[in-house]
Parts: C-alpha cells; sequence; structure tokens
C-alpha cells in the first residue's frame, strides 16, 4: 500500500487491487458496480436486470457488495423477526420427512419439496444438539433435544438463542463482536449503517455463485482487496458469506450455488439475487425460490455464440411479461464503455 | 500472468472509436474455380450415392480452407482435384456434360493459379512485414493447423513468432490475452465452422484495429457480433441507452483484379452455401468437438453429460459427469472414449460376419427385382430420395468400411425387408449386431464400446472411485493414459483418460459419428 499512500494525500480514502499486489483508487467499473447495488430500488414490481461485460470480472459480487451496503442501512433487513419460524420449519421438516428418508440427500429425486436436508441439529452456545421430537408441556410448544445422554425440552420462546446448525446465528450475543462498519464506509462513504444490523444476520441477499461452484467462486473473487494504510479485506470477506468470513460471525448474505443447485438458507425470503455469468443466471431463472425475487444477472462477452444465444433467447422469452424500466434504468451509474445493461420490470396488465 | 479486468476497462475507455478494415483481394482464376466448384457441388447435393458424397465433401473441405486459410497455390490443387472426380470422360459419364464443363473450367482455373504466388499471402506478407518493421504490436487470430501456413509466409515474421506469442486460436486464449494494438483475421467473420472467431472481437475488443484479409465475394455472417442485450433492443434505443459504446469505423482496401466478377459470381457466399444446403441434411445433428491431442477429437451433440476428470476440483467432485464449455473446460479429462479392451461381455461380432450376409441378401434382391425393393423399403418408411442409387452403393462390397444407410433407423427397416430379421443370443436382434458391425467400420473398433454407454458408466463410476489416488497421480503430467480396471469390478480391461486440449463448436456430424474417435482431419468434412 505504499503508493496508496501517496494517493491518500489526495484526498482518496480505499485502494483496490486485482491480485497484482498494485493498489489504485477505486477504478470507474468497480464504483459502477457497488453503486448499481446500492442503487437497486425493490418495490412492488418485480425487475430483472442484465449486465454485460466485456472480460470476466467480479462485478457481481460487487455489485452484490454495493446491495449489502444498502442493506445495512435498512431495518427491515434482518432475519430475526423470522428466526423462531425458520427453528420450527427446520424442526418439523426433520421429525416428519428427512428423519425418515432413505435417499441421503436428493431432494430433486425424491421430490418431497424440499430445498435441502433438514439434519436434526441445532446449536446453543457453540454447542451441537440433536433434536429428538417435539412436544407440549403446561400448554407450551417446544422441543426434544438430546443432552448428556438424557433429554432437554426448549420451549419455542427460547428459540432465539438457538441457531440451525450450519447456519449462522441470527443475532450474537452480546459477547461476540459485531462486524464492523468502517470497511463498508470507506467504500461508500454516503452510506447509512444501523448498528443493529451489524449484529445480525440477513438472508434477503442472495449471490448466485459461478457455474464452477463455491470454492472457484471465492477464488475468482479473492484477488480482489481493498484497503488503506490501516485495513484490508478481500471481496469474500467483505460479503460475509457463511464460510467465507473468518472469524465466523453474522451473514448480510447467502450464496446459491448453481453447480449443486443448493441455496445456502432455510429463509424463504429473498428478495435480490445476484447471479454470477451466464449458467448461474439462466439456472437462477428457473428456479421456485426466487420467482418473485428481483434478478441481477451478470455475464462476460467472452463466451461461446451459443452461450450467448441463450441469454438472448432467455431474454427475448421474458420480454413477453418484462418492459424496459426506463425510469430505474436513468436512476441507475452511468456505465462505464463497454458495459452494456438492460432493466426490465413486469408489465402491469 | 492473465490479465486483469482494470486493463481491460483503461483500453476501452481510451478508445473513442475501433477500427475494422476489411482487405478484399480479388483474382479471376480465384474467383473462375470456386464458382466452378460450387456449381458441381450444387448439382451433386441432389445425388445420394456414396462417390457424389465423397466428392461433395472433397469440394467443401477445398474451398473452405482455401477461403480461410493463406495456403499456397500448388500443383496439389490440381492433383487433389484430379484425385476426386478423376478424368474428364469419367466425370461426364457419370454426372453429365453440365458437371464435365465446370470441372474443366475448375481444372484450368487451378492450372493458371499454381503458376503465380497467391495474391492472398502476397498481401499478408506485405501487410505484416509492416507491421514489424513499425513495431506494431498485433496478433493473428486463426485454427492451429493454419499457424503454418502464416509462419511460412515471411522469414521475418517466423523469426518474430518464435520469440512473442503471435497466434491467438481460442476464445479461452482470447479471453487471457492483454490489450494489443492489432488483430490479423483471414476470412469472413462467423461465428461457427470453418474459419470461426469468437463474437467477442468485435463485442469485447481487446485491440483498436480488425485487419480482416478476405477474397473477395466473402460474406461475414449477418448477425456476427452478436451480444444479447443489443439484439433484443432496438438500434435506436441501443444508441440512447449507451449500451456498450463500442463505435466501430469500418474501411475497406481492394487488392487484386475482378472485384465485380467475384461479386456478382458470389451471390451465395461459398462457406453460406455449404453451411445451409449441405451441412444440415438428413441425419446430421449439431456437435462440439473435444480435441484429445494434435491429431484426434471427439463430437458429443451439445449439452451433453461427459464423464471426466477435473485436476482441480476437491475430492469425490474431482470424477464428474460435465457439459462441454459450461463445467468441461480445457485442462480437464475426459474418460472411456476409448475403451478397447472393455469386455462387455455383448458386442463380440467378427468384422465383416454379419455384413456378407446382408450384402449377398441385399445383392441377390436389387438384381432379381430392384424396383420391387425399392417400393418395399419406401412403404417401410425409407424415404432416402434417390434409394436406387443409394441401394446400388450398399450392395458394394465392403472396403475399409462397411456402405450402408447413414442412419441406423434406415439400416432397421433395410434388414427387416430383407427378411433377415432373427434373435441372436444376449438379447441382441440381429440387426443391431450388424449395426454395430458397420459402426466399428465406421469408427473403429473400440468404439462399439459406446453403445453400452450407459450401462458402462455406472460401472466405471464405482471403479474410478478406487482408482481416484492413481488418476491424480497420473494426470499430473497433463498427457493422456490407460488404467487396468480393478478386479472384482464386472467390468474387464482398461479405461482410458484424454486431456481436453480444446473445444469446438459449429459441426454438424452423421448421428453414427458422434461419440467416436476420429481424426481431425476427417473430423473437417463436419466442419459447418
Amino acid at each position: 500500500l505504499g503508493r496508496a499512500q501517496g494517493w491518500a494525500i489526495l484526498g482518496v480514502r480505499t485502494f483496490v487491487s486485482e491480485g497484482t499486489g498494485d493498489y489504485q483508487p477505486i477504478p470507474g467499473w468497480i464504483d459502477f458496480a457497488i453503486q448499481f447495488g446500492y442503487r437497486w430500488i425493490s418495490n412492488d414490481l418485480r425487475k430483472i436486470a442484465v449486465i454485460s461485460m466485456p472480460c470476466d470480472t467480479a462485478a457481481a459480487a460487487l455489485i452484490a457488495l454495493g446491495a449489502l451496503i444498502r442493506d445495512l442501512g435498512r431495518a427491515a433487513a434482518t432475519n430475526v423477526g423470522n428466526h423462531s419460524e425458520a427453528i420450527e420449519r427446520y424442526a418439523r421438516q426433520y421429525i416428519e420427512f428427512c428423519s425418515k428418508c432413505t435417499v441421503r440427500c436428493k431432494p430433486e429425486i425424491r421430490l418431497c419439496g424440499y430445498a435441502a436436508e433438514a439434519t436434526g441439529f441445532l446449536r446453543y452456545k457453540g454447542a451441537k444438539y440433536r433434536i429428538l421430537g417435539s412436544t407440549t408441556c403446561f400448554g407450551e410448544d417446544g422441543l426434544v433435544l438430546s443432552r448428556d445422554g438424557g433429554t432437554w425440552i426448549v420451549f419455542n420462546k427460547r428459540f432465539p438463542e438457538f441457531q440451525i446448525d450450519g447456519e449462522p446465528p441470527s443475532r450474537l450475543s452480546e459477547t461476540e463482536p459485531a462486524l464492523s462498519a468502517q470497511p463498508y464506509l470507506e467504500i461508500l462513504g454516503e452510506a447509512r449503517v444501523l448498528p443493529s444490523n451489524l449484529r445480525e444476520s440477513y438472508s434477503g441477499l442472495c449471490l448466485a455463485g459461478r457455474s464452477a461452484g463455491k470454492t472457484s467462486t471465492r477464488e475468482a473473487y479473492a484477488a480482489i482487496h481493498f484497503g488503506n494504510a490501516e485495513t484490508n479485506n478481500d471481496l469474500p470477506r467483505l460479503l460475509t458469506i457463511r464460510e467465507w468470513s473468518r472469524p465466523a460471525t453474522v451473514s448480510r448474505a447467502v450464496f446459491f450455488n448453481p453447480r449443486t443447485e443448493n441455496l445456502e438458507s432455510r429463509q424463504s425470503s429473498v428478495s435480490l439475487v445476484i447471479a454470477d455469468g451466464d449458467v448461474s443466471f439462466l439456472r437462477i431463472l428457473n428456479r421456485r425460490e426466487f420467482q418473485r425475487a428481483d434478478i441481477i444477472g451478470v455475464f462476460h462477452r467472452t463466451i461461446e455464440r451459443n452461450n450467448l444465444e441463450l441469454i438472448g433467447n432467455r431474454i427475448a422469452h421474458l420480454r413477453q411479461w418484462y418492459e424496459d424500466d426506463l425510469e430505474v434504468s436513468h436512476e441507475a451509474p452511468k456505465a462505464p464503455r463497454g458495459i452494456g445493461v438492460i432493466i426490465l420490470k413486469q408489465k402491469v396488465s | 500472468m492473465s490479465v486483469v479486468a482494470s486493463e481491460i476497462f483503461s483500453f476501452l475507455q481510451q478508445r473513442e472509436t475501433l477500427s475494422l478494415e476489411r482487405h478484399d483481394i480479388a483474382s479471376t482464376d480465384f474467383t473462375i474455380l470456386r464458382r466452378s466448384l460450387r456449381l458441381i457441388a450444387q448439382n451433386l447435393l441432389d445425388i445420394d450415392d456414396q462417390a457424389s458424397t465423397d466428392v461433395l465433401d472433397g469440394i467443401r473441405l477445398l474451398l473452405s480452407e482455401w477461403l480461410t486459410v493463406p495456403v499456397p497455390f500448388e500443383t496439389a490443387m490440381v492433383t487433389s482435384l484430379s484425385d476426386f472426380f478423376g478424368d474428364a470422360e469419367s466425370v461426364q459419364a457419370r454426372w453429365g456434360r453440365d458437371i464435365r464443363t465446370s470441372y474443366e473450367a475448375a481444372i484450368r482455373a487451378a492450372k493458371n493459379l499454381v503458376l503465380i504466388e497467391s495474391e492472398m499471402r502476397l498481401a499478408l506478407r506485405s501487410f505484416i512485414e509492416d507491421l514489424l518493421n513499425k513495431n506494431v504490436s498485433f496478433k493473428i487470430y486463426c485454427h492451429r493447423r493454419a499457424k503454418v501456413h502464416f509462419e511460412t509466409l515471411s522469414r521475418q515474421f517466423e523469426a518474430a513468432a518464435q520469440l512473442d506469442e503471435l497466434f491467438v486460436h481460442s476464445l479461452r486464449q482470447y479471453r487471457e490475452t492483454k490489450p494489443f494494438d492489432l488483430l490479423i483475421k483471414m476470412g469472413p467473420l462467423r461465428a461457427y465452422g470453418w474459419g470461426s472467431i469468437p463474437d467477442a472481437i468485435l463485442t469485447a475488443p481487446r485491440f483498436g484495429t480488425l485487419a480482416q484479409f478476405v477474397w473477395s465475394g466473402s460474406r461475414d455472417d449477418d448477425n456476427f457480433g452478436y451480444d444479447p442485450i443489443i439484439h433484443i433492443s432496438d438500434q435506436e434505443h441501443a444508441a440512447e441507452a449507451g449500451i456498450n459504446s463500442l463505435i466501430w469505423n469500418r474501411r475497406e482496401f481492394r487488392y487484386g483484379q475482378d472485384h465485380e466478377l467475384a461479386s456478382s459470381s458470389s451471390e451465395v457466399d461459398d462457406l453460406q452455401f455449404f453451411q445451409t444446403r449441405y451441412q444440415a441434411r438428413e441425419g446430421r445433428r449439431s456437435a462440439t468437438l473435444i480435441q484429445l491431442d494434435n491429431e484426434h477429437g471427439i463430437f458429443y451433440p451439445p449439452h451433453s453429460q461427459i464423464l471426466s476428470f477435473d485436476p482441480e476440483a476437491a475430492g469425490d467432485d474431482q470424477i464428474d459427469r460435465r457439459v462441454p464449455d459450461e463445467t468441461l473446460q480445457v485442462g480437464m479429462f475426459i474418460i472411456g472414449p476409448t475403451l478397447e479392451d472393455v469386455d462387455l461381455g455383448g458386442v463380440a461380432t467378427k468384422f465383416g460376419s454379419h455384413s456378407r450376409v446382408w450384402k449377398e441378401r441385399l445383392r441377390s434382391e436389387f438384381h432379381s427385382n430392384a424396383d420391387g425393393l425399392v417400393r418395399r423399403l419406401k412403404n417401410s418408411g425409407l424415404n432416402l430420395v434417390h434409394l436406387r442409387s443409394a441401394l446400388e452403393n450398399w450392395c458394394r462390397p465392403p472396403t475399409s468400411v462397411i456402405h450402408a444407410p447413414q442412419s441406423m433407423r434406415h439400416f432397421e427397416i433395410l434388414i427387416q425387408v430383407l427378411g433377415l430379421e432373427q434373435s441372436e443370443s444376449e438379447g441382441k436382434s440381429w440387426w443391431q449386431l450388424a449395426w454395430v458391425e458397420i459402426r466399428r467400420s465406421r469408427g473403429e473398433a473400440i468404439q462399439s464400446a459406446f453403445l453400452e454407454k450407459e450401462i458402462v458408466e455406472e460401472q466405471l463410476l464405482i471403479s474410478l472411485k478406487i482408482l481416484l489416488p492413481e488418476i491424480r497421480e497420473k494426470a499430473a503430467a497433463k498427457a493422456g493414459f490407460m488404467l487396468e480396471i480393478p478386479s472384482g469390478s464386472e467390468l474387464h480391461g482398461k479405461v482410458a483418460l484424454a486431456p481436453v486440449v480444446s473445444i469446438e463448436h459449429g459441426f454438424h456430424v452423421p448421428e453414427t459419428e458422434l461419440k467416436l474417435v476420429h481424426n481431425l482431419a476427417v473430423a473437417d468434412r463436419w466442419r459447418d
């Protein structure tokens, strides 16, 4: 960051490296991507944006970063309200279906209607407990957990203290360190951050990764670092996707793996999906759980013709029910040369 | 180190406009040669016999190469034509006076061409040497096998190519190329087939100038430079919204004589003519070529799930079914294309034993009542336009191949009509075993294993998990290898892993040639 210190004299606060080790002020295309996500407006009419890039980039992740920063300022962007419900759904799925199922675990083969297996474990203060069943005691509903060779009845009102195994906590305890707002504010100075959101997870924002899977997606993003003389964060860490942030903390975005077609969340409230690549974009358009969510698909034009045509055909197909959203297009940041953007909104019949 | 995105954006930002220079080269004799061969092809298209098909394939290969590669004009041009057709008398005897006239015109033009150096090579040499002298950073986009024809243009260029990577052969290479000044391309701009080049050169340029060298009369594909976003918007809106903001200035430079002749006689572009009229014939399917080494490749239908090994993946995910260009990439290994030693316990027909039986019956029926046989076959659903000629061809004794219908369904009908349908051991009917024999003759015996593909793959998956440590070790050498299937498996023999060298789209291949290993020179006959 030696050169960056020189820039700092000129008032530049944050610098970017694209894996070369050379830091520079945030370039136009990265600024565009972050601003695009940050300024995305969700309303009653579903919207689908398609962004075409002249080369392979991490633009999808950068748009997700912008949207994540936007959500840090939204009071409604939290899982806390839905958390107990999510645990109830998870427990019911395990008790009634997964614990009896003989297929491990291919919901698409079993056609059970679930997107992913419920393994039947909850976590409390880091320790793992198996769900044995449900119960009603003294007029209160609860779950029976296995503990130290015996059983433990946990009533529904205590669910906020528990988390589903493998999922981020819905809210951190007071003793756990919260997310830091600083790196996000250094990237987008005008952003507003609610302190409560730094301690609470949110599953309304989904990043659909590259067709090669989660590990490859992470590697592609890890080249991008934001930093200054004091801090340095790579892009995956800033996205707070589960397993990408160490130490584990709240998660403000969930991951959809187009390779395994697995959505790493049990929340049913995804409102914005950002897809990285043509394959990912086409897959999520077909997914049942995203039919009400806004979608931003990002692809690059250095792909084979037949893959370009698949996108073109799909956009043409979408135009039966969608039209250009000139208003939002006008509000969107101006794209640098080489980037193409279309934004469609649902037609009002 | 590959290029980073900011380099590309910075490069595009600096260029208000980009330049597309079309260098149009005309030659009277070359125009006459092309026109004559195309006239012959137009006539032969309606004839469904093997000899005509072979000649058509030959003409298409020659024309496609001449139009997209700077090949020198040598006496081999004339001998190639003579080899395809034979002498003028036999051409007339077989196909009539019109084709003979065209053939003689083609031979005369070819003989004239070999007397002088190709105008295309002259123009390219002069252009490239000028770039070298001016120290312009440039690259040439061409097929791997066309490289040698560029290298031999000029000693100065050959020396420069030793020092620097001046060739781009694939989309993947292009994607990883840092910005440079100028790209050279010979032939029309087409997305698929002979001389194809990615749309990205227009929609995602890494250079300021595209210098395209074409024989006069060649036409670019109408929708080349396809961008899904621009395509679906009307142009006015695209301009208003500033989509992409890439502006190309086009200029044309003409060399040689008789551009008018070339243009007027080429109402139909040769490559487009073959692509639309010839490649899309009955029984041909769109296919993707996976190149396995410098000489061999294998065709798969689009979006095939191919059993493969990815050295970069984690754990058990290394072996999986993958889709070419989507999840199957260069550097991975495809599994099983050369299962010559796998004993499936089923297909054990010796070469020729079945063909001798059905061909003898066919000859006998054909000679005793050809009209009746044709009628019976048509009534049964074998509806080839020139069925009688086809039957004559199928009567021929086996040579290196067994002459037989191209489609399996037609073959089944033929055997049924000949009354040879009878059951055989191991649950296979007689015609199926005879068909395996034909496939073997066409695509090497080793490929018959693929008839049992699905069973094999399921069993292979189990065996491959056991072999995984050994596969990882051998794959590190990045070359193909064979492994013995462990004893105890239901499969016996060996399994082959071949590295994916390149993935090419833009082929139309007879159904029967899919999933067979082909020599690349042979594979070219099905390139669009």
